[in-house]
């Protein structure tokens, strides 16, 4: 077998230029379309990555708002406690107060009426004792009632 | 001096000398006019008008002083 020289250069040539027109016309395309892909896929992993980020930081405020809004319903209800206890308490005293009030004003009412009855007892008494008193005086016998007349006598003409 | 003795029941003569005598004894210059009167509401007891100044022991005086007493303890 003979090496042909020529032949062996054209060869070479040929497959040079084969491989520089692959180089050209596929490899570079194909490697700057995956350049192209990577940074996308980097672009979106970043995008991705971000997108979490920010949603870990809207979950974030989300539950601080939530904790906010928790802790200040709890302080909304337990100052709506305090209020109902603390107006409750006063409405007790005021109760209270007006309750004693009541008692004082119908203690002095029946006060008032005991001893306006007790006085009216005590003058229809003495208006009773007074009146039999003068029909037992009244109904003395003569010899009495002058003894009477001349025992007031004394006293009266002393002070002349 | 006009004297009137007001009474329930009519007075003896030794209460109206008493009387006369008593009050003369005060007012020994003057000349007493002395009326009787009846009054069965003083129920007992006398009143002696003397001039214009009244002396009360009448029992229905003293009833009506013991009744003021009486509603004053209240």
């Amino acid at each position: 077998m003979d090496i042909q020289i020529p032949q062996i250069l054209f060869q070479i040539i040929n497959f040079s230029v084969v491989t520089g027109a692959l180089v050209y016309f596929l490899y570079k395309p194909l490697n700057r379309m995956l350049d192209d892909r990577s940074k996308k896929i980097e672009k979106a992993q970043r995008a991705a990555d971000e997108t979490i980020q920010e949603r870990e930081k809207l979950e974030t405020e989300k539950k601080n708002i939530l904790q906010r809004a928790e802790r200040e319903a709890l302080d909304i209800i337990e100052n709506a406690k305090t209020a109902g206890k603390k107006q409750k308490q006063e409405i007790l005293e005021e109760a209270k107060k007006e309750a004693e009030a009541q008692i004082k004003k119908i203690g002095r009412a029946w006060e008032s009426e005991r001893k306006s009855q007790e006085s009216q007892m005590r003058e229809e008494f003495t208006d009773t004792v007074l009146l039999v008193t003068e029909k037992i005086i009244g109904k003395l016998d003569k010899k009495t009632k002058s003894k009477l007349i001349d025992s007031e006598l004394k006293t009266i003409l002393g002070k002349i | 001096m006009k004297i009137t003795v007001t009474t329930a029941e009519k007075l003896n003569a030794n209460q109206l000398k008493t009387i006369k005598s008593a009050i003369s004894k005060k007012h020994p210059k003057l000349k007493l006019d002395i009326h009787e009167k009846l009054d069965e509401n003083l129920i007992g007891g006398l009143q002696i008008m003397i001039g214009s100044k009244m002396y009360d022991a009448s029992v229905k005086n003293k009833l009506a002083e013991i009744k003021t007493q009486l509603i004053k303890l209240n």
